[in-house]
């Protein structure tokens, strides 16, 4: 088995959960979401991002609006809709399922 | 090393770059967006992936790097992750895992194990005529190698292609052309070679930007690709004992060249001159009035055929000297348009050229049976009506004078 492919699985089946989470208190700019994907070491290449955002977007889970930015152009900041926000829930909900489940089998 | 630097407008903001940067950082993007107009809200997301490249350049800026060079370019382009990497694997994910399950080993008698190296053969068989295809199918297209050439850059292209060193491609090429093969014999081979050579250099393209390099050399046009195709140095210090080979080489295959150019339009134009020949040889071995005006009357056509050969001589030599010129990088190669209206130019020349030697060789042939005619005694008197055929009214006005003379 490969641990590489197996772990790069786990990693873009969560990343999705993690962006909303992140946007879960306040909007966010796209660069600093970047930011903590990748302190958070869950993110490999930026360009992942966008086209996730972007998903997201089309389903109708978050929006964003423009903000001017102190330096250089305006910016996009995303924020969770409210239908984002009962999709979270509902995600949350199956983590801590699947969360739980790894924790029991990993005891027995 | 020096390297030219341009001044990039991107995301409504100016960046100071290096060309070959450039061409590295368009050839990405535009790849991205190609990708991703064919998505719906695709362009948005190239949009974004665009904004971030600039905020990244723009950290570079902050950081007081004045240009933004290749190497900073890469760098990025590796941090927001090619296209590949970025597109999501959605349904393009199929699992198929039940191909080769199958191995019970209970009973695995001679019969099965004949059944199975007989269809690993198979699959050897099938992937290598597999891998064949997609040689074919792959994006490797044939461009003359510029940064190989000698001379247009077709072997070098050519080896590229079909593969094997250029060394043994140009020595086979030469020892055909020089070496006097008895069958086939010396303008045979040679002659075809150097023109088809030539025809190449007209015809096909030199490979100029780093994708067609990458497609010249069939390898799959990435930004990590282009990026090392462009950083490479252009042209590899050689020794001096090899420049002074290849500039040796150069000169022998140049004369070769023009000298076989000329043998091969002078030889249509010695068919032309063939077949007038004998106008020209009866007037004057017999001296024979009307010889003359038959000849003016053939002499536009190999005025023509003349002409074409010498037009059809001139667009080779002067597309051969701007395809080795254009190899070399000294002049803007030929585009598509261009090379096929001189391509077709060329074709129309000698057709013109070998239309108009046939022309002459019947009008010839007409002339000498008419000639053969007048000058055989028995049947003078169907010479009349000969000559009112193929010749001049002068003559008809010469015989009704006669034939006056004789009713008077």
């Amino acid at each position: 088995m490969n641990v590489d492919n197996a772990k790069s699985q786990m990693r873009k089946g969560m990343l999705e959960y993690c962006v909303m989470l992140l946007l879960r208190d306040r909007p966010h700019y796209s660069s600093d979401i970047i930011q903590r994907l990748k302190d958070a070491d869950l993110l490999v290449v930026e360009g992942t991002l966008y086209p996730l955002l972007s998903r997201l977007k089309k389903d109708g889970i978050l929006t964003y609006e423009w903000q001017e930015s102190t330096q250089g152009p305006p910016r996009k900041y995303y924020v969770l809709s409210e239908e984002g926000r009962q999709t979270l829930a509902a995600l949350d909900a199956a983590w801590n399922e699947i969360a739980n489940t790894v924790t029991k089998l990993k005891e027995f | 090393m020096i390297k030219k630097n341009i001044t990039i407008n991107f995301c409504g903001r100016l960046y100071n770059i290096d060309e070959d940067a450039y061409e590295l950082l368009n050839h990405y993007t535009e790849s991205i967006r190609r990708y991703y107009s064919k998505i719906e809200g695709g362009e948005e997301v190239a949009d974004d992936i665009e904004a971030r490249i600039a905020e990244l350049f723009d950290e570079q800026k902050a950081q007081g790097r004045v240009a933004i060079d290749i190497e900073c370019t890469e760098a990025i382009i590796k941090r927001i992750g090619e296209l590949e990497e970025i597109t999501e694997p959605d349904d393009s994910e199929g699992s198929d895992n039940g191909s080769s399950e199958s191995g019970n080993d209970d009973d695995a008698s001679t019969t099965e194990r004949i059944k199975q190296g007989a269809n690993a053969f198979a699959n050897t068989i099938a992937d290598s005529a597999q891998n064949a295809w997609d040689t074919i199918k792959s994006e490797k297209k044939y461009f003359r190698d510029g940064q190989n050439a000698l001379l247009a850059g077709v072997l070098a292209g050519a080896a590229q292609y079909f593969g094997g060193s250029l060394l043994m491609w140009r020595i086979i090429f030469l020892v055909l052309i020089l070496i006097p093969i008895p069958v086939l014999d010396w303008f045979g081979i040679g002659g075809i070679l150097v023109v088809g050579y030539i025809i190449m250099a007209i015809i096909a393209p030199v490979a100029e930007k780093p994708e067609e390099r990458l497609q010249m050399q069939g390898r799959s046009v990435t930004p990590q690709n282009i990026a090392e195709e462009v950083s490479k140095p252009s042209r590899n210090g050689t020794s001096t004992l090899a420049r002074f080979l290849s500039v040796l080489l150069k000169i022998v295959l140049c004369i070769v060249g023009i000298w076989l150019v000329i043998i091969f339009v002078g030889l249509l134009g010695f068919i032309a001159v063939f077949f007038t020949e004998p106008v020209t040889w009866f007037s004057t071995w017999w001296n024979w009035d009307n010889g003359s005006y038959v000849y003016d009357a053939v002499k536009e056509l190999v005025w023509i055929a003349g002409g074409c050969g010498i037009c059809a001589l001139g667009i080779l030599i002067y597309c051969t000297f701007h395809a080795i010129a254009s190899s070399n990088g000294k002049v803007r190669a030929m585009g598509f348009g261009q090379r096929m209206a001189w391509f077709a130019a060329f074709i129309v020349c000698i057709i013109v050229m070998i239309a108009a030697c046939f022309k002459t060789m019947t009008s010839g042939r007409h002339i000498e049976e008419g000639l053969h005619h007048m000058i055989t005694p028995n049947i003078n008197m169907i010479t009349p009506n000969i000559k009112i055929e193929y010749t001049t009214t002068m003559t008809q006005d010469s015989i009704v004078d006669g034939m006056d003379d004789a009713q008077l």
